[in-house]
C-alpha cells in the first residue's frame, strides 16, 4: 500500500495571502467575516463575508487573462509547491486537481449585468473567456510546468477536498508521484444571491452548533496541498507535515440540497474512510467539521459523527465561524488547517459559540483555540447534491 | 490490465446515448454509426447571430420526450434530462439495476458549459426583479455538479459522483478516470461520460471569440484532418457507459462490449485556449499501451478527437505520430457526424466497442482532402475493417490528452 505524505501547503485566505496568515487568524480565532465590498448587496437579507483583504488581493500579480480566482490559485499553488521543494524536473512529473465552482463568474458577471442594463455588448468581454472553472488548472499547470494527470472538479461545497481524495488514489495507482490539489473560489454574485434566496445566510457572522444559529456565511480564497508518494518524499529529503491515510467519498442520492436526515450518506464516507485507514474510531482526536452554521447542516453532521464516534472524546471545531463557507475552496483550506492542528498540537477554536446546541454531544472547541497533541484527524465536507467526503490524517512522526 | 497486479479488469456492459444521432443503447448506437448519417444540420433551437456560425449538432425535442415521463421532465432542466436519459438508458442497456445490485454504482460525469442556461436565467430573474426575482429553485442548477446530483437521484447511484469540467475532451476524461477507480477498486462499479447542452449565450460568445468554424474562414463545417478544416461545429447530448469488474460483469451474466486495457491522461501545458506547439513528452499513448502491455503495432485502428479545428487536428496527429511511430493505425473521428460536445468521449469509447466487436470501423464524414499524407485516415466510400485492440484518442486546447485501450470482448470473455 502507497503512503501518502503532504510535503507542501499554499493558502489565499480572508486573513490575506500566504499559510502562515492564515494559520494566525485561525489560531486566534480572528472573525474576517465582514461588510462585502466586492458587489452590491442592497436588498439583501445578510449582506456580509469573509472576503480576502483588498490589500493582499491587490497585491497578487495582474493580467487581463487571469480572474481574480485564478490570481488566488496561482497565489496558493506557486506557494505549495515552492513549499515543497520541487524542482523542475518534480514538476514535469506533478499531477494537478483543482476543485473549482464560480471559476471566473465575479468577472462575467460584471460584464453580464452590463450587457444587460445597457442592451450593448461591452467591450470588456474578455474576461468571460475565463468563467468557466478548468481556466484555473491551465493557469497552474501552465505556471509550474505541471505535466502530470490534470483535472477540474466540480461537487459543490465538498470541490475542496474531493481532489485530495482523487489525487491520492492517482498516486496509490502510479499515476504520478505527487500531485497539486485543492480548491479555489471567489466570492460571486450569483452565490451571494442564490444562498440569500435559500435563506441560508444569517445576517451576522455565522454561529456553527451555536443554539440560535441561524445559517452561514460566505467566504473565498484558495488552498493547494501538495501531496506525495512516501518513498518519493523521502528520496528527496523533502519534510512530511503530515499523512493522508485515507478518504471517504459517497453521494446521498436523496435530495438536491438538502441532507439526508439520517445522515446515512455522511456516515458512509465516514466509515468508508476509517475502514480504508485501518483506523478505529477511538484513535481521531479531533474533526474539523463541515459546520456551516445552517441547522439543518450541523444537526446532521452531529448525527453522523454520534454515530461513529459515539458521544464522547471527540474535539469538533468550525473554522467556518471565522473566515465563512469558502465553496470550493473550503475544503482545501479546513485540510490546511487540519494538517496544522496535528503539526502544531493547537485547535482552532469555533468563534461565536458562547452557548453550545443541546443536540450537539461534543465538545466544540468554543472561543479559544485549545492545545492538543492531535494523533489522527478527520476533516469533512459536504456539498448540495449530497456529496460527502470525509479525509484521514495522521501527525507525522 | 489497467496497471497489473491486484487491479480487476473493466470491461463495458452497458451504453447509453442521447446524441444528435438518435437516443438508445449499445445496438442502436452501432446503428447510427454504421449509417454514418451526420446530425449537423442548421441550428433550430433559437435565431443565431448575423455572424459567422450557423450550424450545431442537435438533439431534437422529439427525441428527449420520448425519453422523459412529461412530470418528471418538467422538473428539471434540459441538460439534466439529456443526463437521466442516457444514464438510463445505459443501465437498461446493461440490465443493471443499482438498487438490486448489491453494489453501490459511481458516476462521474464530464462537462463543458454545465447548466449555463440555468445559470443564465437565475441572473436574468435578479436583473429584471431585483432580489423578489431570485429563483432559489434554479440556485443549485447554477452548479455544474447539478447532473449528478439529479441523476444520482434518478438511479440511485450512492458511492462517489464528480463532475469533471474539461474543454473537448471531458467524457474521454471521466471514462479514463472511472476506469482507474473501477480498476483499483475504489469503485465498484461506474457510469462513465460526458454530457452538454447547446445554449443561445454560449453559441454567440463562442461564434464572437470566432473559435467555432469557420474561425479561419473559407465555409463553415465539421472538417476534421481535412485541408478545409476550420474549426469545430458545437454539438450537444449524453453519452454514458457502465464500467464494471469483468468477473462481475460475467458472475452476472452481463452483456460484455469491450475491455478497457488501458487508461491514461495527462497535460502539456500551453496555457488557456492554446495547442501546445510540439508532441512533447509523457505521452499519454505511450502510458495507456503499457498499462495494456502491448506494443505500438497491437493497435490498428483509432478514434481521434478531430474536431477540425486545424491547431488542435495538427497537434493531435502529431502526437499520434510521435507514439506510433512508421507503425500507421486507421485513424477516425466522429466529430463531423455529432459535433463537439463532452458526451462525444463516450460515443468514441462506444464506437471503439461496437469496432472490437464487429471490427467495423466509421470513416471521418466529410474527408476528401486528408492534411496530411503519412496517415492512414478511414476515408469515405471505403470499406475500413479494423480488428484487434484500439485507441480512444482525446486532445483539448490547453494541452489536455487522454488515451484508452479498448481491447475486444472475445479477450475479455475467454
Amino acid at each position: 500500500m502507497t503512503r501518502i505524505v503532504v510535503t507542501g501547503l499554499g493558502a489565499v485566505s480572508p486573513y490575506g495571502v500566504g499559510v502562515r496568515p492564515f494559520w494566525r487568524g485561525l489560531a486566534a480565532g480572528e472573525c474576517a467575516i465582514r461588510p462585502i465590498t466586492l458587489f452590491e448587496t442592497e436588498g439583501f437579507r445578510s449582506r456580509i463575508a469573509a472576503e480576502v483583504p483588498a490589500a493582499a488581493a491587490a497585491a497578487l500579480p495582474e493580467s487581463p487573462r487571469r480572474s481574480r480566482a485564478d490570481r488566488f490559485a496561482l497565489a496558493a499553488a506557486c506557494e505549495a509547491v515552492a513549499d515543497a521543494g520541487l524542482s523542475p524536473a518534480d514538476r514535469a512529473a506533478t499531477g494537478l486537481i483543482v476543485g473549482a465552482i464560480g471559476g471566473g463568474m465575479l468577472e462575467t458577471e460584471a460584464w453580464y449585468w452590463e450587457m444587460v442594463r445597457s442592451g450593448e455588448n461591452p467591450r470588456r468581454r474578455r474576461a468571460v473567456r475565463s468563467v468557466l472553472p478548468y481556466a484555473h488548472a491551465e493557469a497552474v499547470a501552465n505556471r509550474l510546468g505541471l505535466r502530470g494527470p490534470k483535472e477540474t472538479v466540480v461537487m459543490a461545497c465538498s470541490s475542496g477536498a474531493a481532489p485530495l481524495a482523487l489525487a491520492a488514489d492517482l498516486i496509490t495507482d502510479g499515476m504520478a508521484p505527487v500531485m497539486v490539489a485543492g480548491g479555489v473560489d471567489t466570492l460571486t454574485r450569483i452565490c451571494f444571491m442564490g444562498f440569500n434566496a435559500l435563506k441560508l445566510l444569517d445576517p451576522e457572522p455565522c454561529r456553527p452548533f451555536h443554539r440560535d444559529r441561524r445559517g452561514m456565511s460566505l467566504g473565498e480564497g484558495a488552498a493547494f496541498l501538495v501531496l506525495e508518494a512516501l518513498d518519493h518524499a523521502r528520496h528527496r529529503g523533502a519534510r512530511a507535515y503530515a499523512e493522508l491515510v485515507a478518504s471517504g467519498s459517497s453521494t446521498d442520492a436523496y435530495h438536491i440540497t438538502a441532507p439526508q436526515p439520517s445522515a446515512e450518506g455522511m456516515i458512509r464516507a465516514l466509515m468508508e474512510a476509517l475502514t480504508r485507514a485501518g483506523v478505529d474510531p477511538a484513535e481521531v482526536g479531533h474533526v474539523n467539521a463541515h459546520g456551516t452554521g445552517t441547522p439543518q447542516n450541523d444537526r446532521t453532521e452531529a448525527l453522523a459523527l454520534t454515530k461513529v464516534f459515539g458521544g464522547c472524546g471527540l474535539l469538533v471545531n468550525a473554522v467556518k465561524s471565522m473566515i465563512g463557507h469558502t465553496m470550493a475552496a473550503a475544503g482545501a483550506l479546513e485540510a490546511v488547517a487540519t494538517v496544522l492542528t496535528l503539526r502544531e498540537g493547537l485547535i482552532p477554536p469555533t468563534a461565536h459559540l458562547d452557548e453550545v446546541d443541546p443536540e450537539i454531544p461534543f465538545d466544540c472547541v468554543p472561543l479559544r483555540a485549545r492545545r492538543a497533541p492531535i494523533r489522527v484527524a478527520i476533516s469533512n465536507s459536504f456539498g448540495f447534491g449530497g456529496q460527502n467526503v470525509s479525509l484521514v490524517f495522521r501527525r507525522w512522526e | 490490465m489497467m496497471g497489473g497486479p491486484g487491479r480487476r479488469r473493466v470491461v463495458i456492459t452497458g451504453v447509453g446515448s442521447v446524441s444528435p444521432l438518435g437516443a438508445g443503447g449499445f445496438a442502436a448506437t452501432a446503428t447510427a454509426l454504421d449509417a454514418g448519417r451526420p446530425g449537423i444540420a442548421p441550428l433550430r433551437q433559437f435565431p443565431t447571430d448575423a455572424g459567422a456560425s450557423q450550424l450545431g449538432a442537435e438533439v431534437s425535442d422529439e427525441t428527449l420526450a420520448d425519453l422523459m415521463d412529461p412530470e418528471e421532465a418538467r422538473r428539471l432542466s434540459r441538460v439534466c434530462q439529456l443526463t437521466i436519459a442516457a444514464c438510463r438508458l445505459a443501465l437498461r442497456d446493461a440490465r443493471f439495476d443499482p438498487a438490486g445490485s448489491g453494489a453501490e454504482l459511481g458516476l462521474i460525469i464530464g462537462t463543458e458549459f454545465g447548466d449555463l442556461r440555468s445559470t443564465e436565467s437565475f441572473a436574468l430573474g435578479y436583473l429584471r426583479r431585483g432580489p423578489v426575482g431570485l429563483s432559489p429553485l434554479l440556485f443549485p442548477n447554477t452548479v455544474m455538479n447539478i447532473m449528478a446530483a439529479t441523476a444520482t437521484i434518478a438511479i440511485g447511484a450512492r458511492a462517489a459522483s464528480v463532475t469533471l469540467n474539461q474543454p473537448t475532451v471531458a467524457g474521454d476524461l471521466a471514462v479514463a478516470h472511472a476506469a482507474a477507480l473501477v480498476a483499483s477498486g475504489r469503485l465498484p462499479s461506474a457510469l462513465a461520460g460526458g454530457v452538454d447542452e447547446i445554449s443561445p449565450t454560449v453559441y454567440r460568445m463562442l461564434s464572437q471569440f470566432r473559435v467555432l468554424s469557420p474561425m479561419d474562414g473559407g465555409p463553415e463545417g465539421c472538417f476534421p484532418f481535412d485541408r478545409r478544416h476550420n474549426g469545430p461545429v458545437l454539438g450537444e447530448g449524453a453519452t454514458f457507459v457502465l464500467l464494471e469488474p469483468l468477473e462481475v460483469a460475467r458472475e452476472r451474466g452481463a452483456p460484455i462490449y469491450g475491455e478497457i486495457r488501458g487508461a491514461a491522461w495527462g497535460s502539456h501545458p500551453a496555457g488557456r485556449g492554446r495547442v501546445p506547439r510540439r508532441p512533447g513528452n509523457g505521452s499519454a499513448i505511450a502510458r495507456a499501451l503499457a498499462q495494456a502491455s502491448l506494443p505500438a503495432d497491437g493497435i490498428t485502428w483509432a478514434y481521434l478527437t478531430g474536431t477540425g479545428d486545424a491547431r488542435l487536428d495538427d497537434w493531435e496527429l502529431s502526437l499520434v505520430q510521435a507514439a506510433f511511430g512508421a507503425h500507421r493505425p486507421r485513424l477516425t473521428s466522429l466529430t463531423s457526424l455529432a459535433g463537439d460536445h463532452a458526451g462525444l468521449g463516450a460515443l468514441r469509447v462506444a464506437g471503439a466497442a461496437w469496432t472490437t466487436r464487429t471490427r467495423r470501423f466509421p470513416a471521418v464524414v466529410g474527408l476528401r482532402d486528408p492534411v496530411r499524407t503519412d496517415c492512414v485516415f478511414a476515408m469515405p466510400g471505403t470499406t475500413n475493417p479494423a480488428g484487434g485492440a484500439g485507441l480512444v484518442h482525446g486532445v483539448a486546447r490547453g494541452g489536455t490528452q487522454v488515451a484508452l485501450v479498448v481491447a475486444p470482448p472475445e479477450d475479455a470473455e475467454s
